[in-house]
Parts: structure tokens; C-alpha cells; sequence
């Protein structure tokens, strides 16, 4: 079996309510202050008494149970713009820089390797990949393909792109060659394994993709893939018990057939899912909560220990939603820095690693 | 119908009028009427042929969605300062054809309350195709590239609720109107818009009991996206307070009776008390005025200014933004009370924009209107368009979330493979509805013997480089096609 070890990053955009992910039922604050929009004891799956998993991610339990899924509660940045895009950037940036830290770590583990180093599911570069070596786009490897496989074609292009010394020569370096790559790939589409049904939604079918790029050993080390949701996505300002169990049954179910697809490679793999903030802890006027801080990061992995994370429990810095516990206009405090939990993982993907060279400044604020 | 040697005449063998592709049904007949409504005048020009973009190509670059074929005999004719003024006073310019063209989209028409009787993907439909038309047709050229503008500004995504069908008067009522106007008038109409007051919950932003939390998102991205920006100086606590200004505020759309459609002022869901923005007082009791105060403090405040500034000077002049071009748009845009057109005159004028040609990459849309303009492709803009749109991230009106598309290079760089098939697709005539005269393509064959080059020369606004000119002429029938999928096309 291949040694190479692939990342997988789902974003969740719009700024998902952990307070709904894994719901601090046991906390009558939490009652208090969510009369519309808390999710109840009765559709929850406790974890540990205090926490609860949202049962419309039943098919996360077991990954839990058995010790491959990491929970992290109060996850979060430094930004307090409570700005989507703002908290994106900063997220994705990892502090007030450049380029994007998938980039970093790329260029950190040596000059690219393949244009297939680092692949984003989806229709544009997201900003954790700006400044990448390496990095195709694209939503369906069977779509990946220039005027259908006209050789020639590809040969004018590549000269004619050869005299750009930017950003832009490089693109088309990456795409030349992932088209090439790709070909033998787009023709052979079997069946995922195990009988994985994915959701039939750009989230479920990008997985599937991505599933496809690791089964077959081309040396992707990083993809990338957000989750925006149908309705209102993630960023739940109304009504928002309405729109949160389907979000996140598509969320649950997704990384469950992607997980018994992987099969044989799952040993190879290290999901992360992240969003950019919580939601603030009391609800407003129309059902719906507003931006927030701390919300939930999930680590699936085989070893989830082996990333430094404790297996089948959820970590977290807080275990009280009372007032005095809430910062800024009462949210949950980030308690984890988002950035120690991504070191951990690349710790483990790529042994001898300094993180400062992926994350900037982590050093002396982990000493702060 | 012109015959081939017109065609080649228009795109680089000599000026000439209209090209005309014979198109299906009723668009054929539509298309004879106007010709004969508005024929363009006759003349010669040279293809340009210098090393650089020359001045005409990059005004029309820029003012415009790129040249068509006769824009640069037009512009080169009339003067740049002529040109840039007529298109900033687009009521000045008859536009016939494109009218005829668009109004053939019966609901662009609809009253608000009748556009619920529409399915909301045949409006999706209509209004992306109303768009992509104007774009590639209209002469309002200024117009265009500015409503596509505010409409980024001021996204909504029409997936949410009744935006499914008010999305569409947004673009008619908000965005259209104010394009060229004052800035204020655009973010008041924003304000009271119903897909607005859907789309960011302003609609339910209701304060009944004196310690109910109002719904904060139109608020916070009123501050930080429509108005001051993101580090425009305003705190958390400055969208509260801007969140209770808007309270009360209501639209309704009543079922029972089809046509009724109606934004209002609920003062019973409206905080009363005093409330106090970026340390301007507001003053208890103002009920719908509050609304108006707190325009008044945003739109004037200079963070508003550099933010409006700096979004057209990455947009017109250069990414990232020349500082001393946006200090001198936010000077004229404070001190013209946010008038756009003062603005864009100043800008469009500014040595920056003059100095900096082909510097800025064409984000998808520019790039599929400015190819289709480029070699005089005659398209209904359909959804096949879209189609290819969509896989480019950029399908007009898809954008998620209140940002709009992004204005910066770098996220749109990875979509080179989807831009090289269009350009294949739309020269090889594999884009149902949008057909170019393939006989006239021929002859920009390499093959064709001197002068081979002068449609590219149009296409790119200058010479050809040697490699462009070894690559293209060894190419055959794809060499149009990569003329368009080439890096200089990438740029404008």
C-alpha cells in the first residue's frame, strides 16, 4: 500500500451552530437562551452527559464510539469581525498573510511533486489555497478534460501559456498536466465500495470525486471541499431548527459513505471539518441566531490519537453557558485555536514539520 | 444577409455594418427589423499594430464589455473623452436594437406581484439572459458593466424564500435605476427592497419587547459589505444599534390576492429608544426616519468613500488598488455626495487608468461577453451559456452569499480549462443558441495568406507576438479558438 497520506478539508461556509452540532444538553442555560432554536434532549445521542450529537448525524456516532472521530467544541480564530468573509480569510490565511495555509504546507513539504499535489472541489481556488505550486479545480475529474483530448491542442496551449512567468502560467502548467493525469481516470468510473451511498449533492458528489482521487494513488496530498448547504446554508440567522437537521444529515451522511468508500486507503486519510464562527448563544427575534465565536471542529481518522487528539471524547475548554462564561455580546469563547488542530494532523502527514512554517506566530501565541 | 467578405471586412479585413447569422424562427425576422431600424455606419480602419494595447482598445476594455467589431472605428472617430462621456449619460444613447432584443423577455415587465405567478427558474432564466444580452448588445456599454457592478455589491441569492422572485425587480428597481446615480438613492432603494428585506432578514428584524434581540445580519453586512467595509471603523456594538435602527420594517406578499406586493414600516416591531451609531446620536421617537438617519451617517462617512472608491478602482484601474487612485475617487466621491457618475468621470480620466492597459484579469462573465463581442457571435443567452458559465464559477445571479463575485484575480486563475473550452465550443459552433458565421472564420485561417493577422490584431488590441504568430499559424481551424483561449485574452 502507498505511504501517501491525504488531507481532506470541508468547510462549512456561513458559520454553522455548534450549539446544534453537539448540543450542550445538559446545561439548562443553553435551554434558557435557545427556546426556539435549541435542539432537544429527545433528538440528540448523548456523548458524555453534557454533550449531545445532533441525531440527524447519527451516522457519525459509531466513528465516534470507536474512537475515529475527534470532537472539538469552542473551536475557533482570533477574528472578531464576526464577518463571513473576514473570518473566512482569516481562517484560511491563517492570521494576516498572503497566501493561504494549505499553500504553506505544501511549499513546506518541498517543491510539487504533481499537479495534482492539492485539488479543489469546487468551480474557484478557495483562499487556503492561494499561493499554491500545485492545485486543480474542478467539480468532476470525468469534465476534466480540453477539447476532448486533443493532444495538439494541449501542445499549442502549453506554449502559447510557457511565456507567462505569473500566477497565470502557472495555472495552466497545472492544468495541462492534471488533464493529462486525469485521462486514464475519467475513463473507468466504478461503483463506490461498500455500498456507500453519497447524498446526491455537490457536497455528497464532490466526496465521491474526492474518494476517487485518493483510491487511485496519484499522489494527492491536500483537497479541498466546502459545504454551503441547500435552503439557507449554514448561516442561520431565521428559523433556524427548520434548516439544521437537513444541513446536517447531508453533513453525517456524506462523511459516512465517503469514509466506507475509502475502504482499504482509509489509513492514508485525515478529515477535518471547520467552519469559519459559531453562532451567538441566545437566539434572536426571528428564530434564528446571529454571528458568533467559538463553534465545532470534527477530526475523522483512523488514529485519531495519532493526530493529538483524545479518541471518543469530546474536547472542549467550556462546560458552562452561563453569562459570565460568554465573551463579546454572549458568545461561546474560542477555547481551541482552530490552528492547533490542523498542526496536529499535518504532524502526522508529514513528519519533521515545523508548524510556524504553515502557521505563522502559533508558537508564541500557544506560549501566550 | 451580408455575405462573407462583410464579415471579414468587420473583424479585421476593413470596417463595415452588422454582421448577420441567420438564426432560427422569429430571432431571424426580428433580426432583419433591425437592421433595417439601425444600420451602422460604413468605413475603414486598420487593425491595431502596436507592441502594447493601444488607447482605444483599452477604454473599450474597460468602459465597455470589450470591443465589437465597428466600436474601434467608432471610438477612434468621436475621441476617447467623447466616447467615455456619452457613455456616461447612457439616456443620451438610442439602443434600439438591444431594447427589441431584450423586451422580446416578457417577464422583464411583470408587476412585482405578478412575478409570483412565474416558476422562479424560468425568472433565474430571463433575467441571466436579459443580462448576457445587454452585456454583449447593448450600446450602453458604461451601463452595463456598472449594473453588473452594483449587482455584486449588493448580491442576493435568489435561492432564499420569496428572493426567488423578488430578485429579479432588484435588478429593475434597485440596481438599474441608480447605476449611474448617487450612491445614497442606490443603498435606500436596497434598503426598502423586498428581496433585500428577505435575503438579510430585515424583513423579520423586529423589536416588540424592549429586551428582544432584533435579527442583526442586513445590519452587519449593510456596514461591512453595502457601506463603511469591513475595517470601516465600526464595531459590534454599532451593528446592534444599526440593527435596532432598521427594526420594523416589514414586506408582505398576500397569497389570496395575486398582485398585492408591499414593503411598510410596522412601528409596533420598531425600537423606540435612542440609539447611537459610529457616536452619532440617533434620537428616540424617529420610528421610519431612522432609517434615513442611519443612511445619512453611513453613506456620508469617509470609510464609505474608500470602500466605494477602492471597489471601482480595482474594478476600472488596477488589483490591488494604486492608493493615490483611490484617495482621489473617495476625494470626488465624498465631495460630489456620493454621485457615481462625478465619480467614475473622475476615474475613467485619472492618469492611473490611462497608464494601466491589460493589467486586469477577466473575471468568467468578461470573458465569455468579451469573446462573444470579440468575434461578433450572435447569441439569445440562453441557459447553454450559462451552462459554461457555471463551470467557470461565475453564472450570473448564482453567487451564495452577500458578497458577490469576487472582484480579486486570484480565485478566478484556476479556471483556465473551462475558459479553453468555451473558446473551442463557441468557434466550433457546439453552443446551442449562440452561433458564429464559421464561413467567415475560415478565412482568419493562417491559411488565408498576408494579413492573416489583422483579426487577432482586433482580437487583442495589438500586434502579434512572434510566438502567438508561430503558434496560431500552425493551429488550422482551432487557431480563432485559441486566439480566445490565449493568456493576452485572459486580460483586459
Amino acid at each position: 500500500m502507498s505511504s501517501e497520506q491525504t488531507l481532506v478539508v470541508v468547510f462549512l461556509r456561513g458559520g454553522a451552530d455548534g450549539l446544534s452540532i453537539v448540543a450542550p444538553v445538559g446545561d439548562d442555560a443553553y435551554h434558557r437562551a435557545r427556546p426556539s432554536t435549541r435542539v432537544a434532549p429527545a433528538d440528540t445521542i448523548d456523548l458524555d452527559g453534557y454533550f449531545a450529537l445532533h441525531r440527524a448525524l447519527e451516522p457519525l456516532h459509531r466513528h465516534f464510539v470507536e474512537g475515529r472521530l475527534a470532537i472539538l467544541h469552542g473551536a475557533g480564530s482570533a477574528d472578531t469581525t464576526r464577518s463571513h468573509f473576514e473570518a473566512q480569510d482569516f481562517m484560511e490565511h491563517a492570521g494576516d498573510t498572503g497566501g493561504g495555509w494549505l499553500a504553506r504546507y505544501l511549499r513546506a513539504r518541498g517543491p510539487a511533486s504533481s499537479a495534482l499535489d492539492a485539488v479543489a472541489i469546487g468551480a474557484v481556488q478557495p483562499e487556503s489555497l492561494r499561493g499554491s505550486p500545485g492545485g486543480a479545480v474542478f467539480e468532476s475529474i470525468r469534465e476534466f478534460a480540453v477539447g476532448g483530448d486533443d493532444p495538439a491542442l494541449l501542445e499549442h496551449l502549453a506554449r502559447l501559456y510557457a511565456v507567462d512567468p505569473g500566477p497565470l502560467g502557472a495555472a495552466a502548467t497545472v492544468t495541462i498536466e492534471a488533464a493529462r493525469r486525469l485521462r486514464a481516470l475519467r475513463l473507468v468510473d466504478e461503483p463506490p465500495a461498500n455500498g456507500a451511498s453519497y447524498p446526491d449533492t455537490r457536497f455528497g458528489r464532490g466526496l465521491r470525486e474526492i474518494a476517487r482521487l485518493v483510491k487511485a494513488e496519484i499522489g494527492v496530498t491536500a483537497t479541498t471541499i466546502d459545504m454551503v448547504g441547500g435552503g439557507l446554508g449554514w448561516d442561520t440567522h431565521f428559523l433556524q431548527a427548520q434548516f439544521v437537521p437537513d444541513l446536517l444529515r447531508e453533513l453525517g451522511e456524506g462523511l459516512d459513505a465517503f469514509w466506507r468508500d475509502l475502504d482499504r486507503h482509509r489509513e492514508r486519510v485525515t478529515t477535518v471539518v471547520m467552519t469559519e464562527f459559531g453562532r451567538r448563544v441566545a437566539e434572536n427575534t426571528s428564530f434564528g441566531t446571529d454571528h458568533g465565536s467559538g463553534s465545532v471542529m470534527f477530526v475523522l481518522d483512523e488514529n485519531v490519537g495519532t493526530v493529538g487528539r483524545r479518541p471518543a471524547a469530546v474536547e472542549s475548554g467550556w462546560r458552562d453557558l452561563s453569562d459570565e462564561r460568554l465573551v463579546g455580546p454572549g458568545d461561546v469563547p474560542v477555547t481551541i485555536d482552530y490552528r492547533n488542530v490542523l498542526a496536529g494532523v499535518l504532524g502526522r502527514h508529514a513528519p519533521g514539520l515545523d508548524p510556524e512554517q504553515v502557521f505563522p506566530g502559533l508558537r508564541s501565541a500557544n506560549a501566550s | 444577409m451580408p455575405d462573407r467578405r462583410t464579415f471579414l471586412r468587420e473583424i479585421g479585413w476593413g470596417g463595415s455594418s452588422l454582421v448577420l447569422v441567420g438564426l432560427a424562427g422569429c430571432d431571424r425576422a426580428n433580426e432583419s427589423l433591425l437592421a433595417l431600424l439601425a444600420p451602422e455606419p460604413e468605413g475603414d480602419r486598420r487593425p491595431p499594430d502596436g507592441a502594447g494595447i493601444d488607447a482605444v482598445t483599452h477604454v473599450l476594455n474597460r468602459v465597455a464589455w470589450g470591443p465589437r467589431p465597428g466600436d474601434y472605428r467608432r471610438v477612434e472617430g468621436m475621441g476617447i473623452d467623447a466616447f467615455i462621456d456619452e457613455q456616461l449619460h447612457p439616456e443620451t444613447i438610442a439602443d434600439r436594437r438591444c431594447e427589441l432584443r431584450v423586451n422580446e423577455i416578457e417577464t422583464l415587465q411583470l408587476p412585482r406581484g405578478e412575478l409570483y405567478e412565474c416558476s422562479p427558474a424560468e425568472l433565474q432564466r430571463d433575467l441571466a439572459r436579459a443580462k448576457l444580452l445587454r452585456c454583449v448588445y447593448s450600446r450602453r456599454q458604461l451601463l452595463e458593466v456598472m449594473a453588473d457592478f452594483w449587482s455584486d455589491h449588493l448580491n442576493i441569492a435568489a435561492q432564499k424564500g420569496e428572493c426567488r422572485w423578488m430578485r429579479f425587480a432588484d435588478e429593475r428597481e434597485v440596481v438599474r435605476p441608480h447605476a449611474l446615480g448617487r450612491f445614497r438613492d442606490l443603498i435606500r432603494a436596497s434598503a426598502v427592497s423586498p428581496a433585500m428585506l428577505v435575503y438579510l432578514d430585515g424583513h423579520d428584524n423586529k423589536v416588540v419587547h424592549p429586551e428582544d434581540r432584533p435579527n442583526e445580519n442586513y445590519a452587519r453586512e449593510l456596514l461591512e459589505l453595502h457601506t463603511l467595509g469591513v475595517h470601516g471603523g465600526y464595531t459590534q456594538r454599532d451593528v446592534m444599534e444599526a440593527a435596532r435602527c432598521l427594526s420594523g420594517w416589514t414586506y408582505g406578499h398576500d397569497w389570496r390576492r395575486f398582485f398585492t406586493s408591499r414593503v411598510a414600516f410596522d412601528p409596533e416591531r420598531h425600537d423606540r429608544g435612542e440609539k447611537e451609531v459610529l457616536g452619532i446620536r440617533v434620537p428616540a421617537g424617529g420610528g421610519a426616519d431612522d432609517l434615513d438617519r442611519l443612511l445619512d451617517i453611513l453613506c456620508a462617512h469617509p470609510s464609505t468613500a474608500r470602500h466605494i472608491a477602492a471597489k471601482l478602482v480595482r474594478a476600472f484601474v488596477g488589483d490591488p488598488p494604486p492608493p493615490g487612485a483611490v484617495s482621489s475617487a473617495a476625494a470626488v466621491f465624498a465631495s460630489s455626495g456620493g454621485d457615481v457618475r462625478a465619480t467614475l468621470g473622475h476615474l475613467l480620466r485619472s492618469p492611473e487608468f490611462a497608464e494601466r492597459r491589460g493589467n486586469l484579469f477577466k473575471r468568467p462573465q468578461r470573458f465569455v461577453v468579451s469573446a462573444l463581442r470579440a468575434i461578433d457571435a450572435r447569441t439569445n443567452g440562453g441557459a447553454e451559456l450559462v451552462v459554461h458559465l457555471r463551470r467557470m464559477g461565475q453564472a450570473p445571479y448564482e453567487h451564495p452569499s452577500p458578497d458577490g463575485y469576487p472582484l480579486e484575480q486570484e480565485p478566478w486563475i484556476a479556471t483556465l480549462l473551462w475558459r479553453w473550452n468555451f473558446a473551442l465550443d463557441l468557434v466550433r459552433n457546439r453552443i446551442p443558441g449562440t452561433r458564429v458565421d464559421r464561413d467567415a472564420l475560415a478565412g482568419a485561417r493562417p491559411s488565408a495568406g498576408s494579413g492573416w493577422d489583422a483579426p487577432y490584431r482586433n482580437i487583442l488590441g495589438r500586434s502579434l507576438t512572434p510566438l502567438e504568430r508561430e503558434v496560431l499559424s500552425g493551429a488550422g481551424d482551432d487557431a480563432l479558438a485559441l486566439a480566445l483561449a490565449a493568456p493576452a485574452f485572459q486580460w483586459h
